[in-house]
């Protein structure tokens, strides 16, 4: 019981808590929905520890990714060509410093290759964001991520699976408020998410290169953002449903299904 | 079945000859430089699961050297392959391989380097202080040491076994997931056979 409790509150009970509370308060202050990606670090820090400055693993890299992409946002007037590279050049930066660790005594072509081909996603994902026609993208972050956790949780690692599911968490309640506002502009703006959309990223290089999470299934977590928030349409979301449901499925069908707990 | 009788009556001379001539017993191993033999030597461990049972895993991969000095300056240098767990279950190896264990595609190897070799009255060492290296965290651990043999082997070479034991807190070792599941204290024992060089 006590376990189960260790594993809900930092991936669901306070995420969810600290996003109704930035909702409630951009209420008065839309400001404030500049900060969404920043309330996930409470739930990082839980359960990987308070990174180390000079960070010694891959996953405390994304405390830093997440600070600056939302320092990126929040303080530089960038125009969006310079935008997309800077968040671009970021992301490229922090994939790098991810898998350094293991490039340094081992270099592996494939995983250059995947690490180019979630460079490119990224900036599709960052030229969109830009454009922002993308009608419910906490909903369709909140799809992917979760499905992302699920993936990670069943196919190598709880940790990181509980950093994804947490992503999730934090974008609950504005996805609700999207839902339940048909047809109105979304709170959080797809340029808001851009420091969500690269953690999402950052977790599944991180989960490829270090918890072994299987490549079809990681391809299509890979396409789920972009489904769920490139066609300009209400039903976008539905995209990044069917990718994550997918995903799963493959994951169940191929993977070892016994239980260890 | 008067060749049968033969053949079965020379066998059995042959393995006692054999045996006697090259059994490995008690005796105190003689100084030199050894290898480990990771075909005859055993990484365990055991770790506490929800309280109520000890998992024992292994590591399937391991080398080292044991320099045996008789003035008391014995080394001993203990690499072991994490991403080789091995608990009896393919899935739960994934999982301890990943972050949320070892992190083997970081940390591929645990390494442990002695600084000080304590012997009893016969030479024999019995406890072996070091730094273990595991998981980007390097800690003082001692191993009690147990001689088990030494002596010739059927081959010509010179063999020396010993069983080691020590006990860790994989939290100090910055290992700290699912503190409640999984027990903190890590009991390892490794049983050794190093050949002479």
């Amino acid at each position: 019981m006590e376990t189960l409790i260790q594993m809900i509150l930092p991936s669901v009970v306070i995420p969810v808590l600290l996003s109704a509370l930035l909702w409630w308060v951009s209420r008065f202050y839309s400001v404030v929905l500049w900060l969404v990606p920043l309330i996930w670090l409470p739930s990082l820090v839980w359960l990987i520890g308070w990174p180390a400055f000079l960070p010694a693993e891959a996953n405390e890299w994304l405390m830093w990714l997440v600070i600056i992409a939302t320092l990126i946002n929040f303080t530089l007037k960038l125009k969006p060509r310079a935008l997309v590279a800077t968040h671009t050049l970021l992301l490229v930066f922090i994939l790098f410093a991810i898998a350094w660790p293991v490039l340094k005594y081992q270099f592996e072509v494939m995983m250059v290759i995947e690490m180019i081909v979630v460079t490119i996603v990224a900036i599709v994902l960052h030229q969109f964001s830009v454009i922002g026609r993308a009608t419910t993208p906490s909903l369709s972050m909140a799809i992917s991520s979760g499905g992302m956790g699920i993936v990670i949780a069943l196919g190598g690692s709880l940790l990181v699976g509980q950093l994804a599911g947490s992503l999730a968490s934090v974008l609950a309640v504005f996805a609700m408020v999207e839902v339940i506002r048909r047809r109105q502009q979304p709170l959080v703006s797809t340029l808001n998410l851009i420091p969500v959309m690269q953690i999402y990223l950052a977790i599944l290089v991180v989960a490829r290169i270090y918890a072994e999470t299987p490549l079809g299934p990681s391809a299509l977590l890979l396409v789920s953002p972009l489904a769920g928030l490139i066609p300009a349409t209400r039903y976008a979301s539905v995209f990044s449903v069917v990718s994550v449901i997918t995903a799963i499925s493959w994951l169940l069908l191929t993977a070892d299904s016994s239980s260890y707990y | 079945m008067k060749n049968s009788i033969f053949k079965t009556a020379f066998s059995a001379a042959a393995i006692a000859i054999t045996v006697n001539a090259t059994s490995v017993s008690a005796e105190v191993a003689t100084a030199g430089s050894y290898k480990i033999d990771p075909t005859h030597t055993n990484v365990q461990f055991s770790v506490s699961h929800l309280g109520t049972s000890n998992l024992i895993g292994r590591f399937n991969k391991v080398a080292g050297d044991i320099s045996l000095k008789s003035n008391g300056d014995s080394t001993v240098e203990v690499t072991i392959q994490t991403n080789s767990v091995d608990s009896n279950h393919q899935k739960r190896d994934k999982h301890l391989r990943s972050p949320d264990f070892f992190n083997a595609k970081q940390y591929p190897v645990m390494k442990f380097v002695s600084n000080r070799v304590s012997h009893n009255n016969k030479g024999e060492p019995v406890s072996v202080t070091g730094k273990l290296s595991l998981h980007g965290v390097t800690k003082n651990v001692t191993l009690a040491v147990k001689p088990v043999g030494a002596g010739k082997d059927p081959w010509g070479g010179y063999r020396a076994g010993y069983d080691a034991t020590t006990t860790i807190k994989r939290s100090e070792f910055g290992m700290n997931f699912m503190p409640g599941g999984i027990g903190d204290d890590i009991s390892i024992t490794l049983n050794i056979e190093a050949i002479k060089q």
